[in-house]
């Protein structure tokens, strides 16, 4: 193989590592969407107290990263069952804009909260597979990002299966369907509600302790976060898990080109190109499914 | 077996069910009548669950359910088949016989008993068992949305407009169907806007105008009643 | 995101609003402190500022300036863009009256706010290296940190002396100061004969260089200069340029080393060389002061970046007394350019353009500790 080659290859595979990390974020924001109609602005937020929870577990209990992670991805998670119970549920039967705004609120009370008690100095997480290289060929990842690949690309199959398979993946498809055809025929709407966010909050935290180690992190993280996440979500569609997955990949990869091979400005712009040519093109995104009126 | 009692109902601002009551007996077919708009499937949904009344009580075999959740009121034995059915189409015809059984209420018939009724009286839903909701014909998909209910083991059915958009061969396997629901020990609450066809299979009739009762009779003294007559039966 | 950044901006409005009226005091010096305290910026804004608040509480423990006048910092957020110390400027010096101003962290920032001060405003700028902030100046502005031509005269000459490297690529911020760096380095490595293969910029808000990295990688080049000017970019680029699998040396920018970023960067930074006025190793005894001052207040190490905004109090103070004045900027100006200055980074005096001509120093990383190089 020729260097030129090697290059292109080395910047499909970072992209599509990035590429992951958005799918990761973009599925919770995605499945909120999908499945209750609202649209969360704080879902960035939870992917920076992912990292920032993986942080301190490490830092002030001393576990592992590994263990970090998970007690982060678990404590977020749970976090998400509060978050639903104070900002999303009793709201539910107000107006989608009232939602839009409790979420934004709660996007600024968890910022402001996280640079009082977090501090706004940046931090990094240390994780063993941070630095070590792995070589395939020509071809270089650290442990780090196979990791990412892998832990994401296992979540989503696990994620695809619950709601395929079990009784409560199929609660959510009914209510995401039909929300009133569903709490007659007998599913428990708030549960639904509680898994939602419980399932997007912590695959938000997920990403958050999988990428944490790859950058620095700090409290105002989360606006990356959702700004990555709706623009996956805009292009794979809103409410498509499927979309959310070619969308982010697709996104990852178009910006680990246009940044090696024009540049880094114009990779951060060709995100929000992308999104324009698609709603004109597809107003309902790749592979959304167009939302009934009212 | 059911009994609301002097209901009010809000949606939004507005009261639209006034002082309503009205009385269901086990084992019986009771229709509500009235014109678009009157408030037949508000009382309904009222009772499923999905509305809250501002006052008044429903009482089903003598508890209260007027506070519950609708997932508890089916798991009481009240189910509601909504209007416009309200399937799921993009999910399997087996996937919603499945969640129909979630909160199935106890006792009565088996799961697997429900499930063999359910084939003997829509035998085309069995063989469609893979198909999704959305590709079934309007006849099929109302045949689904009662199998649905079906499944969740109802003492008391509620129907609302069960004939809407079917052809009128399909209506009458409906109201066989109906019949034959109520053969078979379950309780029936009508709304339909085929008032003649409603008047017929029900023992019991209340004409609801405004959100008021304000007729309320033996079914059969209602197909002779001048006023429904006139108003509902375009005589 | 407009509508967030908007509500977010009207609160930090309001925070800034609270803070200068809470402790308003009419016979105190109020010294507009404008810095980057929210974006990628933040925590270098934040060192900034207890930098200057460390010096604030020695010059005030001290009896003040004048006979006994307090020196209050009013803190405003630039977030490191230039809109912002535009807007940031002019509140302080229309609505709040101050009577002194230090900013210009970054240079995209100072190359405006210098328009807003001009011939008004005694205005004190820190770390920006653009040489056109001092050059394009006015007779109220004086800059305290060596130009990035300053710097990279010493520290080019330094590469190509010390460093056995043939060739060289960057990795530079995408505003004024960065286009000018890479500029300046071509010119001077290229003079030693050390091949200037290529620059990437980013972005101040990226937070990913894998691509640009990796790119870079590609060139292979002896060495990787990297211009990082704050510490989480900073950071993570010198993480990830070990993360692309580049194993030659790296080059870190000139006055932009701190000791948060060297513990940011663990083991990426080890053996990595800088250039820098603050010397952590010194025994200026006025440095050990602000030292131990600012262990005292706050958390973070003290930090070069700090020790600007300490000597920015420093000098004004100083000023002030010397001259006698605090309104009268022309008197203070001229009393600022004619005399020699005794700071925490030694004795320093200023050009007639404003420029402040102090030591640089030449540092590197070891066993995780910034060290003065002989």
């Amino acid at each position: 193989m020729d260097i030129e080659t090697i290059l292109l290859i080395q910047q499909i595979m970072n992209g599509l590592v990035n590429g992951m990390t958005y799918v990761l974020i973009a599925t919770g924001l995605t499945l909120v969407f999908g499945v209750l109609h609202i649209i969360n602005f704080a879902h960035g937020e939870f992917y920076m107290l992912g990292a920032f929870f993986t942080f301190f577990a490490s830092k002030l209990l001393g576990l592992d990263y590994v263990t970090a992670g998970i007690l982060a991805t678990v404590a977020v998670a749970s976090l998400g069952i509060v978050a639903n119970r104070f900002f999303f549920w009793p709201l539910r039967r107000e107006h989608e804009f009232t939602l839009l705004l409790s979420s934004l609120g709660l996007a600024l009370l968890l910022t402001n909260g996280g640079e009082l008690i977090f501090g706004a100095d940046p931090k990094y997480i240390s994780s063993p597979f941070a630095d070590g290289i792995v070589a395939m060929g020509p071809m270089i990842l650290t442990q780090q990002r196979i990791l990412i690949f892998g832990v994401g690309a296992l979540m989503l199959l696990l994620l695809y299966f619950f709601i395929q398979k079990t009784t409560m993946g199929k609660m959510m498809r009914a209510t995401a369907q039909d929300a009133e055809g569903a709490a007659l025929t007998g599913v428990d709407i708030r549960r639904v509600y509680t898994v939602t966010f419980v399932l997007a909050c912590g695959l938000a935290a997920l990403a958050g302790a999988l990428v944490g180690p790859t950058a620095m992190i700090y409290p105002t993280v989360g606006s990356w976060a959702v700004l990555k996440g709706f623009i996956v979500v805009v292009l794979g569609g809103l409410g498509s898990i499927v979309g959310a997955l070619i969308g982010g990949l697709t996104l990852g990869v178009v910006e680990a080109l246009v940044g090696g091979y024009i540049s880094l400005g114009f990779a951060q712009a060709v995100g929000f190109a992308i999104i324009i040519v698609v709603l004109l093109w597809r107003p309902n995104g790749l592979f959304g499914v167009a939302r009934r009126a009212g | 077996m059911l009994e609301i009692r002097k209901i009010n109902v809000k949606y939004g601002q507005r009261e639209v069910i006034h002082d309503l009551s009205l009385e269901v007996p086990a084992g019986g077919v009771v229709t509500l009548i009235g014109s678009n708009g009157a408030g037949k499937t508000t009382v309904l949904k009222t009772v499923s669950g999905l509305l809250r009344p501002t006052s008044g009580s429903i009482l089903f075999e003598g508890r209260p359910i007027e506070k519950a959740e609708p997932h508890a009121i089916i798991e009481a034995g009240v189910v509601h088949i909504p209007e416009g059915r309200l399937l799921f189409k993009d999910m399997s015809v087996a996937e919603h016989i499945e969640l129909g059984t979630i909160r199935a209420h106890a006792g009565g018939r088996t799961r697997e008993q429900r499930l063999e009724w359910v084939h003997e009286l829509f035998p085309i839903l069995w063989e469609r068992r893979q198909q999704k909701a959305g590709t079934l014909s309007g006849g099929q998909q109302q045949m689904l949305a009662i199998a649905r209910g079906i499944m969740a083991n109802p003492k008391c059915l509620m129907l609302d407009e069960p004939s809407l958009g079917l052809a009128p061969i399909l209506v009458d396997q409906l109201a066989d169907a109906i019949r034959s629901l109520n053969e078979n020990g379950i309780t029936i609450l009508l709304v339909e806007q085929r008032v003649d066809l409603a008047l017929r299979l029900a023992d019991r009739g209340y004409v609801i105008e405004t959100g008021r009762v304000v007729l309320e009779d033996k079914a059969s003294a209602l197909l002779e009643n001048p006023r429904v007559k006139e108003a509902y039966l375009g005589a | 995101m407009r509508l967030r950044s908007g509500i977010a901006a009207a609160s930090m409005a309001l925070i800034a609003a609270g803070t200068s009226l809470a402790v308003a005091q009419e016979d105190n010096v109020r010294v507009a402190a404008i810095a980057p305290l929210s974006g990628p910026g933040a925590f270098d804004g934040q060192l900034a500022i207890e930098g200057m608040e460390a010096m604030v509480e020695i010059v005030n423990e001290g009896g003040g300036v004048l006979d006994g006048r307090m020196i209050e910092l009013v803190i405003y957020d630039d977030k490191g863009n230039p809109e912002e110390g535009v807007s940031a400027a002019k509140r302080a010096i229309e609505n709040d009256d101050v009577d002194l101003l230090v900013g210009g962290w970054f240079s995209s920032v100072a190359l405006t706010m210098k328009e807003v001060t001009r011939d008004r405003m005694l205005n004190i700028m820190t770390s920006t290296q653009h040489p056109n902030t001092t050059k394009e100046g006015h007779d109220l502005l004086f800059r305290l940190n060596a130009t990035s031509t300053m710097m990279s005269d010493t520290y080019s000459d330094f590469i190509c002396d010390r460093m056995d490297i043939d060739s060289i690529a960057f990795i530079t911020i995408n505003d004024d100061y960065g286009r000018l760096e890479a500029e300046n380095y071509e010119k001077l490595l290229g003079e030693c004969g050390i091949d200037f293969l290529g620059n990437e910029f980013y972005n101040k808000d990226d937070a990913d260089f894998m691509t640009v990295l990796t790119k870079l990688r590609a060139m292979n080049p002896d060495a990787i200069y990297v211009s990082a000017i704050n510490t989480a970019q900073g950071a993570t680029i010198y993480r990830q340029i070990r993360q692309v699998g580049y194993q030659g040396t790296t080059i870190a920018s000139a006055g932009n080393m701190n000791p948060k970023l060297v513990e940011l960067s663990g083991p990426a930074l080890e053996g990595v060389y800088s250039v820098s006025l603050f010397a952590p190793d010194s025994d200026d005894p006025e440095l050990k002061a602000w030292v131990e001052q600012y262990n005292e207040m706050f958390d973070n190490e003290p930090s070069f970046i700090g020790s600007l905004g300490a000597q920015a109090v420093e000098i004004l103070a100083q000023a002030i007394d010397k001259s006698g004045a605090v309104r009268d900027y022309d008197k203070i100006a001229e009393t600022i350019r004619a005399n020699e200055w005794n700071t925490l980074l030694g004795d320093i005096t200023f050009d007639e353009i404003g420029q402040a001509q102090q030591n640089i120093y030449l540092i590197q990383i070891n066993d995780g500790k910034i060290e003065t190089v002989n």
